[in-house]
C-alpha cells in the first residue's frame, strides 16, 4: 500500500532542499532537485495504481473541522494521473525558459505540483480550498513574473477572475458545512438531503459560476487567452492541462454528483449554455492567427464538451466529461510545447509568417500533425473516446445537444487551416537554416504521443480507475 | 500568588523603571542602552505572568473568556515591536520606554474592563501616551501627526463621555451586567454616541480622516503599535461593550453596524487603489480589515463573539508585521509604489514577510487571514445574508486587486546587496528574526480558532 501523505512530502522535501541551498551557498541544480521529485512522484503513483493507496488524516482544527483528510473518491485517479505526469513533463520547456531567479521559480513549481496531486485527493473542503488557492497564487506569481508580453495586466486579469470563482466556491463549502455540519465531503455526500432545495439552488450556482470560470465556459472565459499568451511556455501547459481541469472536478464532485435534483430542474439551459459555448468559441478560434491564442481558445471548446457530458447526469456522460478532460490535458501540453518550440525556433506563432516547416522539421511535423490529429477526434486517439461519450451522454437526455457536433467540424477546418500553414507550402527564406527538434524534446513528446495513443486504443485504463458514480 | 497579575506586574515594572531612571540621572550615567533592555524584559515578564497567572479581576475589571487569549497576542506583539524599535533606532529617550509600557498597559485594561468608567480610563491610558509616541522624533511631521491625533481623540472622547452619561441617564448604572439588564429607548441615542467614540480609535469610515495623516506621520514601528495594538484594542472595547452591555440593543443597531460596515469595506478598498505611496495603500489596508472585523462584531447577537475576536487576531497579527517589514524598506528610501521593485535589493526576509503579510490581509489561505474571513462568512451565511456576502466577495476582488499589483511590481530577479548595511548587518538579522516569527505566528495562528 502506497501512503497518500507520500504526494506531499516528496516535494515539500524537494522545496526545502532548494531553501536550503540557497540559505547555505551549497550548489544544487533546481531543474534536477525538480525532476527527481517528479520522478518520485511517479514512481509511487504507478506503483500506487498496482498496490493501491491508503488514506491518511490528521485534524488541524476541531471546531471548524478542519483536517487533512486524504482519500480518494470515484473522480480523483484519473485527475492525479493527470496532475502527476503532466508538471513532470513540462520541465522541459521550463529548462529551458527559467534563465532568471530559478530557485523561487522552482519552490513555486514544486508548490503547484504538490497542491495540483492534494487537490484531488482531499476529502476535507478546507484543506481542498487551501490546495486551490495555493495554486492560483503560486500561478499568478509565475506569469507575472516569468510571463511574456503584456504579463503584468495578465497575471492581474487571471486573478481577478479565478479568485472571484474560488470566493463563490468558498461560499457554497460554508454553505454545506452550516447544513451539514461538517467540512469533510464523505460526510456532506451522505447529509445532502438535509438542505433545503432553495439553498442547494444557491449553492449550486456558487459551484456552477465558479466552474464557468474556472473550466472556462462562455460569458467569463475572456481571461484565458490573456492568461495563455501572457504565460512562458510551462504556464501554459500547467494551465490548459490541469489547471482548467480542476474546474471540471469541481463542477463534478460539488455540482452535478452533489445536487443533481437542482441539475435535473435547469438541465436543458445548461445544456445549451454548453452548446452555445462550444459553437461561439470555435468561430473566434477561428479568427485567430496566433498559434497559442487557436490552441488556448481550442482548450474552451472541449472543456464545453466535458460540461455536457458532466450536467447530463448519466453514467455515460461522467465517463466521458472526465475521459476528455484527462485526454485533453495530455493533447493540450503537446500542443502547447510545440507551440513553445516552434517560437523558440521561429521567433513566431503567427501561422501567416510561417510555411514549409515541415521539409526543415520532419519530427516536428509528425508531432504537430498527431497532436492536431488527436484534438480533432479521430477513432483510435484518446479524444475520441471522450468526444462520443460525453455527447452520446448529452444526447440520451436532450437530443438538441448534437448542434454541438458542429462545433468539431468547424474546429477542424481552423485547425487543418493551421497545420497547413505552418507545415507546407513554401519555406520562407527567414527558415532555411532551422533545424529539427533535438533528441530530449522527441522523447517528451513521444511520451505526450504514448498517453495519447495508449488512451485511446485502451479507454478502459481511466474507466478502471474511476469508482462507481 | 493570585495577585500576580500582569496588569500588576506591569505597573509594578513601570515603577521600577521610573526609580531607576532617576538613579541613572543621578549617577550621570549616559547608557540609555541598559534602560531599554530593561524595559523589554518588563514586557516579556508580564507577558509571561499573562500566560500563566491570567489577568486583573476586580469590581471594574473582570475576565471574560476571551480576555486571556486578547492579552496574550498584544502582550506578545508588545513585545515584537518594541524589540523591533530598539533595534531600529537605539538612541532614543527613555520616556519612549515608559510611554510605550503605558500604552500596554492600556490597552490590556481595555480589554478586561467591565465598566463605562474604567473602560474610559483605559482608552485614555492608551491614548495619551500614543500622542508623545507620534511625537518621536523632534520634526515636523512628526509633530503634525501628533496634533492631528490629539485633536481627534479629544473630539471623540468628548463624544463617548457624552455617550456614556445618556446611557447613565437612561441605566442609572455604568456597569456593563447592570446596563444589560435594561431595555429602555432613549438609551439608543447614548449607544450610538458610544457606538462614534469607540469608531474613532478603531478607524471606521467616517471617523477614519485623522488615520492615513497620523499613521504616516509616525515612525513606522510606531504606526505598527497604533494599527495592530491600539486598534484592536479599540475594536475590543466595542465588541465587550455590545457582546456584555447591550446585547438587547445591539439587535435594533445592528443596521448602523452594517452601514458602517459595508462603507469602510468600500471606502477603505477604494482609496487605497487610488494612493501613490506605499504606506498609505498599507493604512487603508489597515482601515478595511477594521471594516472587516466590524461585520463580525455587528453580527455578535446570533453567532457569538469568537468570530470578531479570531479577526481582531489575525489582521493585528499582519498589520503588525507589514508596517514592521516595511520600516526596512524605509530606511532605505522606498517611499512610492514605483521603488517596490528594488525591495529584494534591501533584504530577501523581509520581501517574504512583507508578501506573507499581504496575503494574509488579503485573505488568501493557507494563512490566519483566510481563517478569519472564513468564520466571518459563515457567520454571515448563517444569518442567510447571501447579497451581502456577494457584496463583500467583490470587495474582497478589490482588495486581492490592490494588495497583489503591489506584489507583482516586485523585481524578484535582483540580487540582494549587503554593501548598504555593512554597519547594521547583524541589527538587520535580529530585526528579520522578529518579523520571522510573526510569520510562523500567521501560519500557526489557526489552532487559536475559538466558537
Amino acid at each position: 500500500m502506497i501512503q497518500l501523505l507520500g504526494f506531499i512530502l516528496i516535494p515539500t522535501i524537494g522545496i526545502i532542499a532548494i531553501i536550503l541551498s540557497k540559505i547555505l551557498h551549497r550548489p544544487l541544480s533546481e531543474e534536477k532537485t525538480t525532476l527527481a521529485v517528479a520522478l518520485a512522484t511517479n514512481f509511487i503513483f504507478f506503483s500506487g495504481l498496482i498496490l493501491g493507496f491508503q488514506s491518511f488524516s490528521v485534524t488541524i482544527v476541531n471546531s471548524i473541522d478542519f483536517s487533512f483528510n486524504f482519500q480518494l473518491n470515484a473522480l480523483s485517479l484519473p485527475f492525479m494521473l493527470l496532475s502527476v505526469v503532466l508538471p513532470a513533463l513540462a520541465l522541459l520547456p521550463a529548462k529551458k525558459e527559467i534563465t532568471v531567479n530559478k530557485g523561487l521559480f522552482y519552490t513555486l513549481y514544486l508548490l503547484i505540483y504538490m497542491s495540483l496531486i492534494s487537490v484531488f485527493m482531499s476529502n476535507n473542503l478546507i484543506a481542498f480550498f487551501i490546495f486551490w488557492e495555493i495554486i492560483l497564487i503560486s500561478f499568478f506569481f509565475i506569469i507575472a513574473y516569468w510571463g511574456e508580453e503584456n504579463r503584468k495586466r495578465a497575471s492581474m486579469k487571471f486573478l481577478i477572475f479565478t479568485q472571484f470563482g474560488s470566493f463563490l466556491l468558498l461560499g457554497a463549502f460554508i454553505i454545506m458545512f452550516i447544513y451539514t455540519g461538517s467540512f469533510t465531503l464523505t460526510t456532506i455526500q451522505s447529509g445532502v438531503e438535509s438542505i433545503p432545495f432553495a439553498v442547494a439552488q444557491v449553492a449550486f450556482v456558487f459551484v456552477l459560476v465558479a466552474a464557468i470560470i474556472k473550466m472556462p465556459l462562455f460569458p467569463l472565459h475572456v481571461w484565458l487567452p490573456d492568461a495563455h499568451v501572457g504565460a512562458p511556455t510551462v504556464g501554459s501547459i500547467l494551465l490548459a492541462g490541469v489547471l482548467l481541469k480542476m474546474g471540471g472536478y469541481a463542477l463534478l464532485l460539488f455540482g452535478t454528483l452533489l445536487f443533481q435534483n437542482v441539475v435535473r430542474a435547469f438541465q436543458p439551459w445548461l445544456m445549451w449554455l454548453g452548446i452555445f459555448t462550444a459553437i461561439y468559441i470555435v468561430l473566434v478560434a477561428s479568427a485567430q492567427t496566433d498559434f497559442k491564442r487557436i490552441v488556448a481558445y481550442s482548450s474552451v471548446l472541449y472543456m464545453s464538451l466535458a460540461f455536457i457530458g458532466a450536467v447530463s447526469l448519466t453514467t455515460i456522460g461522467t465517463y466521458g466529461a472526465v475521459f476528455i478532460m484527462v485526454s485533453h490535458g495530455f493533447i493540450a501540453g503537446m500542443l502547447f510545447t510545440i507551440a513553445g518550440i516552434m517560437k523558440e525556433k521561429t521567433k513566431t506563432r503567427e501561422i501567416n509568417t510561417l510555411g514549409g516547416l515541415n521539409v526543415k522539421m520532419p519530427f516536428f511535423g509528425m508531432f504537430l500533425m498527431l497532436a492536431i490529429v488527436a484534438t480533432l477526434g479521430v477513432p483510435g486517439l484518446s479524444n475520441f473516446i471522450g468526444e462520443m461519450l460525453s455527447v452520446l451522454g448529452g444526447y440520451a437526455v436532450y437530443p438538441l445537444v448534437l448542434i454541438v457536433l458542429l462545433s468539431i467540424l468547424i474546429a477542424t477546418g481552423y485547425y487543418l487551416n493551421a497545420a497547413k500553414r505552418i507545415l507546407f507550402g513554401n519555406l520562407n527564406k527567414l527558415f532555411v537554416s532551422l533545424t529539427d527538434i533535438s533528441y530530449i524534446e522527441r522523447f517528451q513528446l513521444s511520451i505526450f504521443s504514448f498517453f495519447i495513443i495508449t488512451l485511446g486504443i485502451l479507454p478502459a485504463i481511466i474507466f478502471n480507475m474511476m469508482g462507481n458514480i | 500568588m493570585i495577585n500576580l497579575n500582569t496588569q500588576y506586574v506591569l505597573a509594578t515594572g513601570i515603577l521600577f523603571f521610573i526609580i531607576v531612571d532617576l538613579l541613572r540621572s543621578r549617577f550621570s550615567t549616559n547608557n540609555k542602552k541598559i534602560m531599554h533592555i530593561l524595559s523589554i524584559s518588563i514586557l516579556v515578564v508580564s507577558l509571561i505572568t499573562e500566560l500563566i497567572f491570567g489577568n486583573l479581576n476586580t469590581t471594574f475589571f473582570s475576565m471574560t473568556q476571551f480576555s486571556y487569549f486578547i492579552n496574550g497576542f498584544i502582550l506578545f506583539l508588545a513585545v515584537l515591536i518594541y524589540a523591533f524599535m530598539y533595534l531600529t533606532y537605539e538612541e532614543y529617550s527613555t520616556s519612549m520606554d515608559l510611554l510605550f509600557m503605558f500604552a500596554v498597559l492600556g490597552a490590556t485594561l481595555v480589554v478586561i474592563s467591565s465598566n463605562f468608567v474604567s473602560l474610559l480610563i483605559s482608552i485614555e491610558l492608551l491614548s495619551i501616551p500614543s500622542y508623545g509616541m507620534i511625537f518621536f522624533e523632534k520634526n515636523k511631521r512628526r509633530l503634525e501627526g501628533a496634533v492631528k491625533y490629539v485633536a481627534t481623540s479629544f473630539i471623540s472622547m468628548v463624544i463617548l463621555i457624552f455617550g456614556i452619561s445618556l446611557v447613565y441617564g437612561g441605566a442609572g448604572s455604568l456597569n456593563f451586567s447592570s446596563v444589560a439588564l435594561i431595555n429602555y429607548v432613549p438609551l439608543v441615542a447614548g449607544i450610538s454616541l458610544v457606538v462614534v467614540g469607540l469608531a474613532f480609535k478603531s478607524t471606521l469610515v467616517p471617523f477614519h480622516m485623522w488615520a492615513p495623516d497620523v499613521y504616516e506621520a509616525a515612525a513606522s514601528p510606531i504606526t505598527s503599535f497604533l494599527a495592530s495594538i491600539s486598534k484592536a484594542a479599540g475594536l475590543i472595547a466595542i465588541t465587550r461593550v455590545f457582546f456584555f452591555a447591550f446585547p438587547l440593543a445591539a439587535g435594533f443597531i445592528q443596521p448602523m453596524f452594517v452601514i458602517l460596515a459595508l462603507s469602510t469595506l468600500f471606502f477603505a478598498s477604494f482609496l487605497a487603489i487610488i494612493q501613490e505611496r506605499i504606506k498609505r495603500i498599507l493604512v487603508y489596508a489597515s482601515i478595511a480589515q477594521a471594516g472587516f472585523a466590524f461585520i463580525g462584531i455587528s453580527l455578535l447577537p446570533y453567532v457569538g463573539a469568537g468570530a470578531a475576536v479570531f479577526y481582531i487576531f489575525s489582521f493585528a497579527i499582519a498589520d503588525c508585521l507589514v508596517f514592521l517589514a516595511y520600516t526596512i524598506f524605509e530606511e532605505q528610501g522606498i517611499k512610492y509604489k514605483k521603488d517596490i521593485a528594488k525591495i529584494p535589493k534591501i533584504s530577501r526576509i523581509s520581501t517574504i514577510a512583507f508578501s506573507l503579510g499581504l496575503l494574509s490581509l488579503a485573505g488568501l489561505p493557507p494563512t490566519i487571514g483566510f481563517f478569519g474571513k472564513l468564520l466571518i462568512f459563515q457567520s454571515l451565511l448563517v444569518n442567510g445574508y447571501f447579497y451581502f456576502v456577494i457584496a463583500v466577495f467583490a470587495i474582497l476582488l478589490f482588495s486581492a486587486f490592490y494588495y497583489l499589483s503591489l506584489l507583482r511590481e516586485i523585481n524578484p530577479v535582483v540580487a540582494p546587496s549587503k554593501s548598504k548595511y555593512k554597519d547594521g548587518y547583524h541589527n538587520l538579522r535580529y530585526r528579520e528574526i522578529i518579523l520571522s516569527v510573526l510569520v510562523i505566528s500567521l501560519f500557526i495562528g489557526v489552532s487559536f480558532v475559538i466558537i
